[in-house]
């Protein structure tokens, strides 16, 4: 039986593959917009299945762009943005935390996820200053999704914490990981508690990067 | 066991723990693990959350309730989520976590046995060399181990066969000492006794023909005939001294309770010497203190000790005390008194024959060779423990019968 699941869920997996590929195939640009650099096109992993599911989960999922220029540009020039998408079981809707290089910070709600995805495919993203030497400049792009936020990581830390000590109460060793970061630990079970919490970290539930361009002033005619 | 075979030792334990550590892990904590995220309670949970929602639009009356019950839920998926998500950081950390611990208890562990076989290893050196000395003829071994092991106790036990060997090296030689005077005794003896005899039969045919004679001797003839049996009698005795030196009989030894032989003594001989009171002690009070002894040897040892004690006291009233104690080897007789003690100058060779602190004629100093030979010839001895212008103490050692305690 488990010999005969092996080859199906190969297929399968190439499937899923074979499905998102074009999906993944289309990148971001960078366009000049006004003083700013702006990142379009947002390409549409959303829609991929460990993303949409982690989406649905109700964590707080950071999709996280980082723009670098890069070699032969006149000047190096880094900046981002970053989109929080939560959704929120209860009322069944996503809450969006736009959030770029201007500093605008932007609350957004959407009732279903395919207007989350519309949204997404039309935003425009600024993440550079605009510089002001007319040049072609190369630059990378790099996304990350990370699945929760730094606070719902520090209250699982807090919450593991408790589980190992056996303080359900949850007041008593409240902020244990925090109290051990800032002083000596107290006792030898809580350093124990303090490696076992420090270990829950954001890994990227996915990364991908793009090489791409953008022209500015002269060098646009 | 050599540094190679700890060493062996080591890496099998080693090797034991980490095998150990990979059945633990990949058995029981992996297990604890996967038990705790298992997708069943996760999607319970996520059910849950519906179920809640639902409950929630059935009844909106218990909305609030419902919402509280559902954010609690929601709270303890998320962490699960998030445990979910780190599953293999936590797993990593954890193996760390356990393996840090056993190789520090191992560390730890290797090093107090590697300091602790190293500090054997010198122990055991130092026996050899002890061994070694003891082999070699030495008699004044001292290890300098005090340990409560194995090794401390055979450190003991060479110190003690050393003290034996010393002690029987004293006791030879000083047998030996006594026996080449009891020979040259035996020999002055000897050649004293026969022209002794032959003067004593001359002088008592002399006084035969005087006194067939008319007229009779006259005073002064009888005051130098008297004198001459006098000064006759007093060479009788010295021979008869120096004989009794030689002729020591072996011991013919049973056994006693040497408290019981001692009290005896002291009970028979308290009124010998009239300037001293005998006075005994006994430590333990109920010890065992038997020895095999000729009682009227060690009666006449005792007798030389306290004739010497008496002499020694010119003037008033002493105390002789005669103290019972025991090691578990001898039992132990101290005698002391509380006399002038004995000149520096006499002190090394306080048990050789002929050495007195008395007037020519007084004595010949027999008394303390003859206790010595008595003692040794128990298998004891007789030593000169202290003394001093207060008193001096003689010990008398006797060992005790095979067998007992």
């Amino acid at each position: 039986m488990r010999g005969a699941l092996t080859p199906l869920m190969s297929l399968a997996s190439l499937v899923s593959l074979l499905c998102a590929a074009p999906l993944l195939a289309a990148g971001p640009v960078l366009q000049p917009e006004g003083s700013w650099v702006v990142l379009a096109g947002l390409p549409p992993l959303l829609e991929r299945a460990d993303v949409r599911k982690q989406l649905d989960s109700g964590l707080t999922a950071t999709l996280a762009f980082e723009v670098r220029t890069t070699g032969a540009s006149p000047q190096k020039l880094r900046g981002g943005a970053r989109v929080d998408v939560r959704y929120e079981l209860w009322e069944e809707v996503y809450l969006v935390t736009r959030l770029d290089a201007s500093g605008k910070r932007e609350h957004l709600r959407f009732d279903s996820f395919e207007k989350l995805g519309h949204w997404w495919r039309e935003a425009r993203l600024p993440v550079l200053p605009l510089p002001r030497v007319a040049a072609r400049w190369p630059a990378e792009v790099r996304l990350q999704v990370i699945p929760f936020s730094q606070a719902e990581q520090q209250e699982t830390q807090r919450w593991l914490t408790e589980s190992m000590s056996g303080d359900s109460d949850g007041g008593g060793n409240a902020g244990a990981v925090s109290q051990a970061l800032e002083d000596r630990p107290a006792s030898f079970s809580q350093v124990l508690q303090l490696l076992m919490a420090t270990s829950i970290g954001r890994p990227a539930l996915f990364e991908q990067e793009w090489s791409l361009a953008f022209i500015t002033g002269a060098a646009k005619r | 066991m050599t540094w190679r075979s700890a060493v062996l030792t080591l890496a099998g334990i080693l090797v034991a723990t980490a095998a150990a550590l990979w059945l633990f892990e990949r058995q029981i904590s992996a297990a604890w693990f996967r038990l705790g995220l298992q997708p069943e309670l996760l999607a319970t949970l996520e059910s849950s959350l519906e179920d809640q929602k639902q409950l929630a639009r059935l009844d909106p009356a218990r909305r609030a309730e419902y919402h509280r019950r559902f954010e609690t839920t929601r709270g303890l998926l998320q962490h699960l989520q998030i445990l979910e998500h780190n599953r293999r950081e936590i797993l990593q950390r954890y193996e760390m976590v356990l393996l840090t611990l056993v190789g520090g208890v191992l560390v730890v562990a290797g090093t107090v046995h590697l300091v602790r076989q190293g500090r054997r290893e010198r122990r055991i050196a130092r026996l050899r060399d002890a061994l070694s000395q003891l082999s070699s003829g030495r008699d004044d071994v001292v290890v300098g181990d005090r340990g409560r092991d194995v090794l401390g106790r055979i450190a003991a036990m060479i110190e003690e066969t050393s003290r034996i060997i010393a002690r029987d090296r004293r006791r030879l030689a000083a047998l030996q000492n006594l026996s080449g005077w009891q020979e040259t005794a035996r020999r002055h003896a000897h050649e004293m006794k026969t022209p002794l005899t032959a003067a004593r039969l001359e002088l008592a045919r002399l006084q035969q023909l005087a006194g067939g004679e008319a007229p009779p001797p006259s005073d002064e003839v009888r005051q130098v005939a008297g004198s001459v049996v006098e000064e006759l009698d007093r060479l009788g005795r010295f021979a008869q001294e120096l004989t009794g030196f030689a002729r020591l009989p072996r011991p013919r030894r049973e056994r006693h309770d040497l408290g019981k032989v001692v009290a005896d003594f002291a009970g028979t001989f308290a009124a010998a010497w009239p300037n001293l009171d005998l006075r005994l002690e006994q430590r333990p009070e109920d010890g065992d203190f038997t020895v095999e002894v000729d009682r009227e040897m060690l009666r006449r040892a005792l007798v030389n000790l306290c004739d010497n004690s008496s002499l020694a006291r010119k003037e008033g009233r002493g105390t002789v005390t005669l103290r019972l104690d025991g090691t578990p080897r001898d039992v132990v007789l101290d005698v002391s008194d509380d006399g002038p003690g004995i000149p520096d100058e006499v002190r090394p060779r306080v048990f050789e024959p002929y050495v007195t602190t008395r007037q020519p004629g007084e004595g010949m100093g027999l008394g303390l060779p003859i206790a010595k030979k008595i003692l040794l010839d128990h298998g004891g001895d007789l030593e000169l423990r202290r003394t001093s212008p207060a008193g001096t103490t003689f010990r008398l050692l006797l060992p005790r019968p095979e067998g007992a305690s």
